[in-house]
């Protein structure tokens, strides 16, 4: 028995897959094209498993000696997918080549974590300068641009989790790390904001002025130098505030936390001026899920009926009404975690999470016992990206969130979010057994 | 913070999103599980309802008065793939026996074939063309007969107005009915007892459970659910009385009229007939809109003077009273003079010198108008309220008059006040005193049982099904009017004189004591009302039941009214009728 292997990761991977392939071969039964689905998933997973293999034995630290080309190639697929990539329902997201599709966004995140690992490893010294933190978003920026213009939001998103888990990992100032999120909080709510005035007041008037005009002002210069203004408004009552107190509050941070602010109200300008009509209506959904019986409002409520009519013990393999009917969409691939709830219950959902636990948790005892700060902050990211897929996934069976479309990794139908993750976590086993070499 | 702390940190944050998601599953799959059970059912499960048999009603000896029958649905269950030509010869054959055109019948089938759900090829199937049809359910897989049970009234329009129809929901109705468990189609108790026993009567729907897919499409059939019928209603009514009464109401000139029939000693209605009765069956039509149907039940609804029949209340005030007694005579020249005013008795040439009996017997007006005038407007009034004039008698069914008083108390003041030529009118029955049959059933059953009052009911047993068991009605005594016993006893005698020698001879029955009272009302709206108020017994036994009959515009209460009481009482006496 080798010591370089960790039996408990190794398990529950193996676990999931067999999980995913069940919950797949019963979801995917009813479907037209059954068996080309199964065979397609099964030479997926016999792929995915040679690429695991093969990440396990190669030498991860080739990697970072290799990252510019590993960056330049990530940017290289996604332009690529732009250029000559096959089209399915508005998304410009896959590769045909030979009978195999592929998703250049799914490679391209491992490949990102590889890089931004790379990228903080060597700022070690530097990692609490803010320019470092700038430095990290610049970097993600042209795969995140590149993925938008697919455009495939969900997936752009799960680089934000990605990039403040290895950011926090790698020992970034929490004040920076805050103000990312004060940007993020600032650009994303008033995105929501808008969305949910939409939905509130579908006409657009009957609202209250001050709301319209605040909403309206999206569209005008005039409240953006209003905007502007907030700073130098926050920084005047920041000095009454420090004055009164008698305390010592640098005007130089409230500015700073006007101006992160002032930038992601630009932002969030530009999101709500570039969202899909799709996009807006999942948002809806979210937001008032009644008022759109039919549609995205649809699909949330079928997932819950699926996973609640599933109760303790489920229906059984093969028996999910909501899924076998049709009720479910996306059965066996975004929602395939109802599928489960729906047939295995309380007990399988929850153990199937458990399995995702442990499996996570492994990853970061990897990062604890990494041989080198790379290996550490690759082993955070991957760690982060499938915490965050599965939350969202899950969190979207349950109803939790929005309908996201992000595969549950391991287990939903599709070839390249399974290579992409049996890649990442044969990276994470690579550095697992290198902490052996190194201890001896 | 060490790289290490950082990591476990991240790992928090992780396990507190898997927690949520946790809590989340717990709430839906454990806590919320029925609810969201019961949601997938009804996502997949479509079901074609039988309607179940309604409860039915009886008489009180067992006679059906409101049944089912069965009725057959022809339904057709696409199958998967069933050929063009299997479908063609289907068509033919189902033409044939339904008597429409093959090219109709083969465009429903396929159409239910391309859409993969059921149609329902014909309704309302009678049985010989089933037996045809199921046979045809062999050669053709796919073709199911359901059977729904549909209202049927054997009797026709027999206590029409006390049974009610079946109808379709008003919308506004429909919300409410709906959280009832009924379906839009679901035909519901619109009147009368339909409606007043709704919830008894309303069986619960079988049918045949299919599972649906997200489409609509029909993927297999899962089951039958058996259904439940109602529960029966056994009424306080004689079929037999009930019958007579409709059928001599029928006879009668204006067809025109009304008859109750009431156990004295109990309030127990007997008969409760209005006429002419509608038909409840006709509201069954699937587009139902029967022609002009009167809903107005003139035996609880409709008020009128009573006439002759209150000379039982004025002399019962009067002798009660001391006011007169059964020895006064009175010297009836055919006419009475008061003031400048001159009434007039019935018999123009006058009764000459009469008593009390007499009085009644022939019904002497004179008689009474100065009889009324010694009695005084204070206490007919009185009695009025008393005898149950000018307020209902509480029986529990919708619509029910409580007619008017006449006298000095609720007359206005001033200018109309009550005069004595008003007495004069009271005395007789006239002027403003009205009431509607029913009460004056009531009146009456109360002088058989000498002064007992009971509050007249419908309901003799509901059977419910399974261990439930079975519900009886009690009497409800209302109390006693307290009279003299002697004036009870004037009164019996005057009013077996009635029948014996008076102006109500047609409403005697060999073998039976009958008493009784005719009036003849004078009214606004043509030709006088007919009316006998009367009871019966076995000689020597207590009063069994107690009429009221009166015909609109008949004439003579004692040509026209008193032959259908007599019928009644006949109908009452008679052997009951083998319970079916």
């Amino acid at each position: 028995m080798r010591r370089d292997i960790d039996w408990v990761f190794w398990g529950s991977l193996i676990l999931l897959v067999a999980f995913g392939v069940a919950a797949v071969a019963s979801a995917a039964s009813p479907l037209p094209h059954y068996g080309r689905i199964l065979s397609r998933q099964f030479k997926a997973l016999g792929v995915g498993f040679l690429v695991f293999g093969l990440a396990w034995r190669w030498p991860y630290p080739v990697y970072q000696g290799q990252a510019k080309a590993i960056y330049a190639a990530s940017l290289a697929l996604l332009v690529l997918v732009l250029l000559v990539g096959a089209s399915h329902k508005g998304h410009r997201s896959w590769i045909e080549l030979f009978h195999v599709t592929l998703q250049p966004s799914e490679l391209a995140r491992v490949g990102f974590i590889i890089i931004l690992a790379d990228y903080l490893s060597r700022r070690e010294k530097t990692i609490s300068r803010p320019e470092v933190v700038g430095g990290a978003i610049l970097l993600a920026l042209p795969v995140l641009l590149l993925i938008l213009k697919e455009p495939d939001v969900s997936s752009a998103l799960t680089f934000v989790p990605i990039i403040l888990a290895m950011l926090f990992c790698a020992g970034a100032k929490l004040e920076h790390l805050v103000g990312f999120l004060l940007w993020g909080a600032v650009a994303g709510g008033l995105v929501l904001a808008d969305l949910f005035y939409e939905a509130r007041y579908p006409g657009g008037e009957d609202a209250s002025p001050a709301l319209v005009f605040f909403l309206e002002a999206f569209h005008r210069v005039v409240a953006f130098l209003a905007f502007l203004a907030l700073p130098f408004a926050a920084a005047v009552l920041w000095r009454r505030l420090a004055q009164f107190l008698g305390a010592r509050l640098p005007l130089a941070r409230a500015l700073r936390w006007a101006a992160i602010a002032a930038f992601g109200f630009l932002c969030a300008v530009a999101a709500v001026h570039a969202l899909k009509d799709y996009q807006r209506r999942r948002f809806l959904a979210y937001l008032s899920p009644h008022s759109h019986a039919s549609g995205a409002a649809y699909h949330a409520q079928q997932s819950k009926i699926a996973v609640g009519s599933g109760g303790f013990v489920g229906k059984g393999f093969f028996s999910g009404t909501q899924s076998r009917l049709g009720f479910l969409p996306e059965r066996h691939t975004d929602f395939i975690y109802a599928v489960i709830g729906e047939e295995t219950g309380f007990v399988g959902s929850m153990g199937l999470l458990a399995l995702y636990l442990l499996l996570i948790r492994r990853i970061l005892a990897a990062a604890k016992a990494a041989p080198d700060r790379f290996g550490s902050l690759v082993c955070s990211g991957i760690a982060a990206m499938m915490g965050f897929e599965f939350l969202v996934n899950a969190g979207m069976c349950v109803g939790l969130n929005p309908v996201a479309g992000l595969p549950l990794p391991l287990v939903s139908y599709g070839g390249s979010s399974l290579l992409a993750t049996f890649w990442a976590l044969g990276i994470v086993a690579n550095v697992y057994s290198r902490r052996l070499r190194m201890e001896f | 913070m060490k790289a290490a702390d950082r990591i476990e940190t991240l790992w928090s944050i992780i396990g507190l999103g898997a927690a949520i998601v946790a809590i989340k599953l717990f709430d839906l799959q454990v806590m919320e599980h029925a609810a969201y059970w019961g949601a997938a059912e009804r996502n997949r499960v479509q079901v074609i309802y039988e309607t179940a048999p309604r409860g039915r009603f009886f008489d009180r000896n067992g006679v059906l008065l409101a049944s089912n029958r069965l009725s057959f649905a022809l339904v057709y269950f696409p199958r998967e793939k069933a050929a063009e030509t299997e479908l063609a010869s289907l068509s033919r054959a189902l033409a044939r026996e339904l008597r429409v055109k093959p090219g109709d019948i083969l465009d429903k089938l396929k159409e239910a074939q391309k859409e993969a759900t059921t149609i329902r090829l014909a309704e309302d199937i009678p049985l010989r063309e089933m037996f045809r049809l199921s046979e045809l359910k062999v050669r053709y897989p796919g073709l199911y007969l359901v059977h729904e049970a549909q209202r049927d009234y054997p009797d026709g329009s027999l206590a029409g107005h006390l049974l009610g129809y079946l109808g379709k929901m008003e919308p506004k109705a429909w919300r409410q009915f709906k959280r009832l468990g009924y379906r839009i189609d679901s035909r519901v108790g619109r009147f009368g007892l339909e409606k007043v026993f709704e919830d008894v009567l309303r069986g619960q729907d079988g049918g045949i459970d299919l599972e649906v897919d997200a489409r609509g499409r029909l993927q297999r059939i899962l089951g039958r659910r058996e259904g439940a019928p109602g529960n029966d209603v056994y009424l306080t009514i004689d079929a037999a009385v009930e019958r007579a009464a409709s059928e001599g109401l029928a006879a009668t000139p204006t067809r025109r009229g009304a008859a109750v029939a009431i156990d004295p000693g109990t309030g127990a209605l007997l008969a409760l007939v209005s006429a002419p009765e509608f038909d409840p069956g006709d509201f069954l039509a699937k587009e139902a809109a029967p022609g002009k149907v009167s809903e107005f039940d003139r035996a609880i609804s409709g008020t009128y003077p009573p006439g002759s029949t209150f000379k039982i209340v004025v002399g019962a005030a009067g002798l009660n009273e001391n006011k007169f007694n059964t020895t006064d005579k009175v010297l009836c020249k055919g006419s009475f003079e008061l003031g400048d005013k001159i009434f007039l008795c019935w018999k123009h040439t006058g009764h000459g010198l009469i008593s009390w009996f007499r009085a009644v017997a022939q019904s002497c007006d004179v008689y009474f108008y100065e009889m009324g005038l010694r009695t005084g407007a204070d206490i007919i009034e009185d009695y009025e309220r008393r005898f149950g004039f000018g307020s209902k008698t509480g029986v529990s069914l919708p619509g029910e008059a409580a007619g008017k008083l006449a006298g000095p108390d609720v007359s206005p003041r001033g200018r109309g006040r009550w005069r004595q030529g008003d007495t004069v009118n009271l005395s007789i029955g006239q002027g403003g005193l009205l009431a509607t049959p029913l009460q004056l059933a009531d009146m009456v059953a109360a002088v058989s049982r000498r002064g007992e009052r009971w509050r007249p009911y419908y309901t003799d047993r509901i059977v419910y099904a399974g261990e439930l068991g079975t519900y009886r009605q009690k009497p409800h005594r209302l109390g006693t009017i307290e009279l003299k016993p002697q004036v009870w006893a004037d009164l019996e005698t005057a009013l077996a004189l009635v029948v014996s020698s008076g102006t109500a001879l047609a409403a005697a029955v060999p073998g039976l004591d009958v008493r009784g009272k005719t009036g003849t009302a004078q009214n606004p709206h043509g030709r006088d009302h007919a009316w006998f108020v009367g009871y019966a017994s076995r000689p020597g036994k207590p009063a069994r039941i107690a009429v009221a009959v009166l015909v609109e515009n008949g004439g003579h209460g004692g040509s026209v009214a008193a032959p259908i009481a007599r019928e009644m009482f006949k109908a009452a006496f008679r052997a009951p009728a083998k319970s079916s």
